[in-house]
C-alpha cells in the first residue's frame, strides 16, 4: 500500500453526489423492503415454508387450530414510520422497491465508473496481505478508544469493512434480490441452488439488509469518532482540512438533505397511501417495461423430482362460498363445461373427462407467492398452447382474460376474480391448465375443478376455480383495467415475472 | 417495566464482572465507579484524592440510570419487531449485537464527545475485559436471559393455536 500514491481525504464530486444518493435509495429500499417482508413476516431455510419451521418471525399472530385460515391472514400490516407505504400495501411496497433498486444501480455504476476512473478505487481495494495485521491493529485502538494511525487515506480496517460492503455486500443484496423472481428462478433453476434455495435466498437478503443497517450505524459512530465535522465536510464539500466555517456550511448542507429526505419518505408514503393508484400508474409505467423486457420472456425449466414435493403446503385465498360452486365441487364438477371463447375461430366447451382426454403434460415446480413463501408440488393438465390450437385466435386475440367462480366473498363489492395473460405466455412451455395436484384431483383449497400454471411468474397470476376462457383484444375494459382483480385492487402489477 | 428490570439486572452482572476484572487486571476494584462519576465530574474522580463514598454513589446512579435506559431500548426494539417470541438462541444474537451497539455507541461516538480527557485513560487490558466482552458476553446476554425467562411462550406451535390461549 505505500507504494501507491496518497489519496487526500477530500472527495471528488462523482464520489459525493453518488453517496447522497446511495443515502436516498438505501432508506427507499429499505422501507419498501420491511413493506415486503410484511406480506409473510416469517423467513425460513427450506423451501416448503412450513408452519414451525421458520427460524424468525415478525409477527405476533397466531392462527386458531379449529378455524380456517390461509396464507394472507399470515400478513402484518406495518406502521408507514417503518414501511414504505405501510398498512398491508405489499403492491406499492413492491413498485417503490424495484424503482429503489434502478434507482440504486444506476448509482452504484456511477460511482464504479468514478472509482475506476480516478484513483479512488485505492481508498477501497487493498492491495497487500498487510492489510489484514493493519486491520487488527486497527481494531485494537478503537478498543483502547483511540484513532488509528490513518491509512491512504481510510486506516486499514476501514478500507476492509468499506471493500467488503461494496464488494460483497452488495453483490450478495442483488442477487439474492434477484433469485426471488420465478422467471430467472424457473429459467435458471440452478441460481437459487447457489444460496441454498429460494427461501434460504430471502433470508440472506433480509441478512445483508441488517447488514447495511449495522453498517451504517457504525459507519456513523466511527465517523463521529473521528471527528464528525471534518468527516462531514470531507464527503459534503470534498474538503481535505475544512475550516470551523467550512465545517458550519457542510453541516447546514447536511441538515437540508436530511430534511429534503425526510420531505421525500413522507411525501412517499402519504401519496402512496392516499392516492394509490397515482402511485401505482407512475410507478408502474418505470417497473413494467424492465421487468416486461427483461424478465416475462423468459422460459420455465423447472425439473424439480417427486421426492421434492412439500407435504400438506400452504393454501391462499378462500374458495368461493355461493350454491353453484358448492353443488358443483360436492358432485366432482361432474356436468360442468369449460368454455372458451371470445375472439376465436372455434369455440370450446369442454367436460373435466374432455379435457382429461386432450394432450397431458405433467410438471414438479416451485410455487413461489407474492407474499414471499413457496412449495414445491406436481401439476397435470392440459398445456394452454393445446387449448389456443384448438380453438384458433383470431388476429386480434392478443390477451386470455379467465374469469371464476371466485366471487370474492372476504373483499365484497370488487367483482369476481379474474386474471389477463399474454398469448405468449400462454404458448411458453409449463404453461399448463391444471386438474390434478400431487397426483389428485385439484382440491377445493388450490383451485378447483382448473387452475392455471405460468411457472415464470408469481402466484397471484396463476388464476384458481377457473370458470371459463376468454380471448380479448385488450383488458381495459375489464374491471378496473389494470389486467387482474389483484392489479385492480390490491396495485399488483399486471406481469408477475419478479 | 420488563425493560427496566432486565436493565437492573443486567446492569448487576455488568456491575459484579467490571469490579472483578478491575480487582485483577488494576488491582482496584473501583475502577469503573471512578470512571461513571467521571463522566460527569471530569477526570479529577480518577484522582486518588477523590472522595470513594462520592465515587460510588455518583458512579452507581450512572450505572444503573445507563442500565435502565439500555434495558428499555432492549426490550423495546425487540417488541415493536415483534421478537419478543424469537427462539431463544436468536435473543441471545440480539442481545450480543445490542451489547457490541451499546459499547460503540457509548465508547467510540459519545465519550470522546462528552468527556474526550477520559479516552486516553483506558488501557487496552481494562477496555478489551471491561468494556466490549463485559458489555458483549455479560450486559447483552443478560438482558437476553431475561427476556427468555419471562416472555410469553408465543413461538412454540403458534399456527395450531386455541381460541382461548388467543384471547
Amino acid at each position: 500500500m505505500s507504494s501507491l500514491p496518497p489519496i487526500e481525504f477530500g472527495f471528488p464530486l462523482g464520489i459525493r453526489v453518488t453517496h447522497a444518493f446511495n443515502i436516498v435509495f438505501l432508506t427507499l429500499l429499505m422501507r419498501s423492503g420491511i413493506e415486503i417482508l410484511g406480506g409473510h413476516p416469517m423467513l425460513y431455510f427450506n423451501d416448503d415454508c412450513r408452519p414451525g419451521t421458520e427460524w424468525i418471525r415478525f409477527t405476533s399472530k397466531r392462527m386458531f387450530r379449529n378455524q380456517r385460515w390461509t396464507a394472507e391472514d399470515e400478513k402484518q400490516a406495518y406502521t408507514p414510520w417503518l414501511a414504505l407505504p405501510g398498512r398491508d400495501n405489499l403492491g406499492l411496497g413492491r413498485f417503490w422497491h424495484f424503482v429503489a433498486v434502478l434507482g440504486w444501480l444506476l448509482t452504484g455504476l456511477i460511482y464504479l465508473a468514478v472509482l475506476g476512473l480516478d484513483n479512488q478505487w485505492q481508498r477501497l481495494v487493498p492491495t497487500s496481505w498487510t492489510v489484514f495485521p493493519q486491520a487488527w491493529d486497527a481494531a485494537l485502538a478503537y478498543l483502547r478508544v483511540d484513532l488509528p494511525s490513518p491509512g491512504n487515506p481510510y486506516n486499514a480496517l476501514q478500507q476492509l469493512t468499506y471493500f467488503a460492503v461494496v464488494f460483497v455486500l452488495t453483490p450478495l443484496q442483488i442477487l439474492t434480490g434477484l433469485t426471488m423472481s420465478p422467471a430467472l428462478a424457473g429459467r435458471f433453476p440452478w441460481f437459487p441452488r447457489l444460496f441454498g434455495g429460494r427461501q434460504a435466498a430471502r433470508s440472506l437478503h433480509f441478512l445483508g439488509l441488517m447488514a447495511f443497517v449495522a453498517f451504517t450505524v457504525h459507519h456513523i459512530a466511527l465517523v463521529i469518532a473521528h471527528g464528525f465535522g471534518g468527516g462531514l465536510a470531507s464527503i459534503v464539500l470534498g474538503l481535505a482540512a475544512p475550516t470551523a466555517a467550512q465545517q458550519a456550511i457542510a453541516s447546514a448542507i447536511a441538515l437540508t438533505f436530511l430534511a429534503a429526505l425526510i420531505v421525500l419518505h413522507v411525501g412517499a408514503t402519504r401519496q402512496s397511501l392516499q392516492q394509490p393508484r397515482v402511485v401505482q400508474d407512475v410507478l408502474q409505467r418505470i417497473i413494467d417495461p424492465v421487468q416486461g423486457r427483461l424478465l416475462q420472456p423468459l422460459i420455465s425449466r423447472q425439473r424439480y423430482s417427486l421426492h421434492d414435493i412439500t407435504a400438506d403446503p400452504r393454501p391462499n385465498g378462500r374458495p368461493p362460498r355461493h350454491e353453484d360452486y358448492r353443488d358443483l365441487a360436492e358432485r366432482g364438477f361432474d356436468g360442468w363445461r369449460f368454455e372458451v371463447g371470445g375472439l376465436v375461430e372455434q369455440q370450446l366447451s369442454l367436460t373435466i373427462d374432455e379435457l382429461r382426454a386432450l394432450n397431458m403434460e405433467h410438471q414438479v415446480t416451485l410455487h413461489k407467492c407474492i407474499q414471499g413463501w413457496s412449495y414445491v408440488a406436481a401439476w397435470q393438465g392440459v398445456p394452454l398452447r393445446v387449448l389456443l390450437d384448438r380453438c384458433r385466435p383470431t388476429s386480434s386475440g392478443r390477451y386470455i382474460l379467465f374469469r371464476t367462480f371466485d366471487e370474492k366473498w372476504e373483499e365484497p363489492g370488487h367483482g369476481d376474480y379474474y386474471g389477463v395473460i399474454d398469448l405468449n405466455l400462454a404458448r411458453a412451455p409449463q404453461s399448463l391448465l391444471a386438474y390434478d395436484m400431487n397426483g389428485h384431483p385439484l382440491p377445493v383449497d388450490f383451485g378447483a375443478p382448473l387452475r392455471l400454471r405460468l411457472e415464470t411468474q408469481l402466484g397471484y397470476k396463476m388464476v384458481k376455480w377457473i370458470r371459463s376462457m376468454e380471448l380479448i383484444a385488450d383488458y381495459k375494459d375489464i374491471g378496473a383495467g389494470y389486467g387482474g382483480w389483484r392489479a385492480d385492487l390490491l396495485h399488483y402489477s399486471r406481469i408477475a415475472p419478479i | 417495566m420488563h425493560g427496566a428490570r432486565a436493565g437492573l439486572l443486567a446492569g448487576l452482572a455488568l456491575g459484579l464482572v467490571e469490579i472483578g476484572a478491575s480487582s485483577v487486571l488494576r488491582g482496584d476494584p473501583w475502577l469503573p465507579f471512578d470512571f461513571a462519576a467521571a463522566i460527569i465530574v471530569g477526570p479529577e474522580a480518577l484522582a486518588p484524592a477523590f472522595p470513594l463514598a462520592a465515587s460510588l454513589t455518583l458512579g452507581m446512579v450512572i450505572h444503573v440510570l445507563l442500565s435502565f435506559m439500555f434495558g428499555i431500548a432492549f426490550v423495546a426494539g425487540l417488541t415493536v419487531t415483534f421478537q419478543l417470541s424469537a427462539r431463544p438462541w436468536l435473543i441471545l444474537i440480539y442481545g450480543v449485537l445490542f451489547g457490541v451497539t451499546v459499547w460503540e455507541v457509548d465508547f467510540l461516538a459519545l465519550l470522546p464527545l462528552i468527556a474526550p480527557e477520559l479516552t486516553g485513560r483506558l488501557d487496552l487490558a481494562t477496555q478489551v475485559w471491561n468494556g466490549i466482552l463485559s458489555y458483549c458476553l455479560v450486559y447483552g446476554p443478560t438482558l437476553a436471559v431475561y427476556v427468555i425467562a419471562v416472555r410469553p411462550g408465543l413461538l412454540d406451535r403458534w399456527w395450531r393455536v386455541d381460541d382461548s390461549e388467543a384471547t
